[in-house]
């Protein structure tokens, strides 16, 4: 697939994505005209920035190649915001508390990025391994109980809102995505992901550390699901073993309803980010009209195929 | 999806190789069947229940691991498959 075309695609994704939210919304309005005032936008938003935050670590990790895989995205935020309140809890200075979260969240991530690139486990079963452990010790650690004590100054970040959009969307959600589109396609760093995901021996036969980036890339998704760990605390006041269960699923929904190829080279971060907000206003909409939340994850489901037909449905009638 | 640097045989504990060379849907499925035998037998020898996960993604790594340090010192000189 040539870069024009595949551009093309991803503008034609982008348009299936929003002609979906508008006639789910449509659709919302109609089925609960008391659905549409502000605080709706709000709550979407609210809920958009976790899932955002681990969707861009999953894009990062899936888009290098090499049948990579984040799975353990969900265990990687619970062990990580239980071990940083810990850290506190034990003496640490609270201003480091963001700083925890984020080493944290990178250190498990680098895990993964060794397991995969030094003993070269598969993706797959090495960061489900891990999701195992780091959910499994999220919950033993602590009993399953949360864990209290946030420091009042970090709240705000995690409750407040500016003229309807919450803080934590407008200062770690936004720019940490800008950030993303800009090392993706303005970076030689960016150039050395989309090649070794599109065809990894070339990579690596021009020279690209192809290890190297890989093992960064698990870092990096690590280090977006420590800063998702920070966000629960700052939102919930407290450390839950349980807050990031599902996200691993929930990330891997988006990104391939946002267009990223699940064999790596291909997609972009803008796509990600639509998509999560398709996600979120599917479940805030839902829950709005009391549907049930088990039916929630059969509607995404529904939804995700949906789109790759429609998005698979030309590809093959051309080729 | 199963063509990447030596992750293609996987082995687990009885020796078998379950993926037989590559990674695929009966794979993954049987892998699912082995955790949820692992998880019975750990009730059976009373590891706590919260800290099952814990050990079976621990042995995961480990089992998986020990097999391709054997592939890795068998097969030095062979090119990293791409």
């Amino acid at each position: 697939v040539s870069a024009i075309a595949f551009a093309r695609r991803g503008r034609s994704k982008l348009a299936i994505l929003a002609g979906l939210w508008l006639s789910l919304v449509v659709g919302l309005v109609i089925a609960a005209p008391a659905i549409l005032q502000p605080f709706m936008a709000t709550t979407v938003l609210q809920f958009s920035t976790i899932l955002a935050l681990v969707s861009l670590g999953q894009t990062m990790v899936v888009l290098g190649g090499g049948a990579g895989i984040d799975l353990s995205l969900g265990g990687n935020v619970s062990l990580t915001s239980v071990l940083a309140m810990a850290l506190v809890r034990a003496g640490g200075p609270t201003a480091l508390l963001p700083l925890f979260c984020i080493g944290i969240g990178a250190l498990l991530g680098g895990v993964n990025g060794f397991l995969v690139t030094r003993i070269r486990l598969l993706p797959l079963i090495a960061t489900l391994a891990t999701l195992f452990i780091y959910g499994g010790l999220a919950v033993a650690l602590t009993g399953g109980l949360s864990i209290s004590g946030v420091p009042p100054w970090l709240t705000p970040l995690g409750r407040g809102s500016v003229s309807g959009v919450p803080i934590h969307f407008l200062v770690i959600a936004l720019p940490t995505f800008a950030l993303g589109a800009l090392i993706l396609t303005q970076t030689a760093w960016g150039r050395w992901i989309y090649a070794m995901g599109h065809n990894e021996r070339s990579a690596r036969l021009v020279g690209v550390d192809v290890d190297g980036v890989r093992l960064t890339l698990y870092a990096v998704s690590g280090l977006l699901a420590g800063l998702a760990a920070l966000v629960s605390l700052a939102w919930f006041g407290s450390a839950r073993p349980n807050i990031g269960q599902n996200l691993e699923l929930d990330s891997l929904a988006a990104i391939l309803l946002g267009g990223v190829s699940i064999s790596g080279g291909a997609g972009g971060v803008g796509g990600v980010l639509a998509a999560v907000l398709l996600i979120e206003t599917l479940k805030t909409g839902l829950q709005f009209v009391n549907i049930n939340s088990i039916w929630q994850v059969g509607i995404v489901g529904a939804l995700l195929i949906v789109v790759l037909l429609a998005d698979h449905l030309p590809n093959r009638r051309t080729s | 999806l199963g063509r990447t640097g030596g992750g293609e045989r996987i082995t687990p504990i009885g020796g078998t190789s379950i993926l037989g060379g590559r990674a695929s849907l009966s794979g993954t499925i049987l892998g699912v069947v082995l955790i949820r035998l692992l998880q019975n037998g750990f009730t059976l020898i009373g590891v706590p229940s919260l800290w099952q996960s814990v050990v079976t993604g621990i042995l995961l790594i480990l089992v998986l691991s020990l097999e391709n340090v054997d592939l890795i010192r068998g097969s030095r000189t062979r090119e990293i498959a791409v």
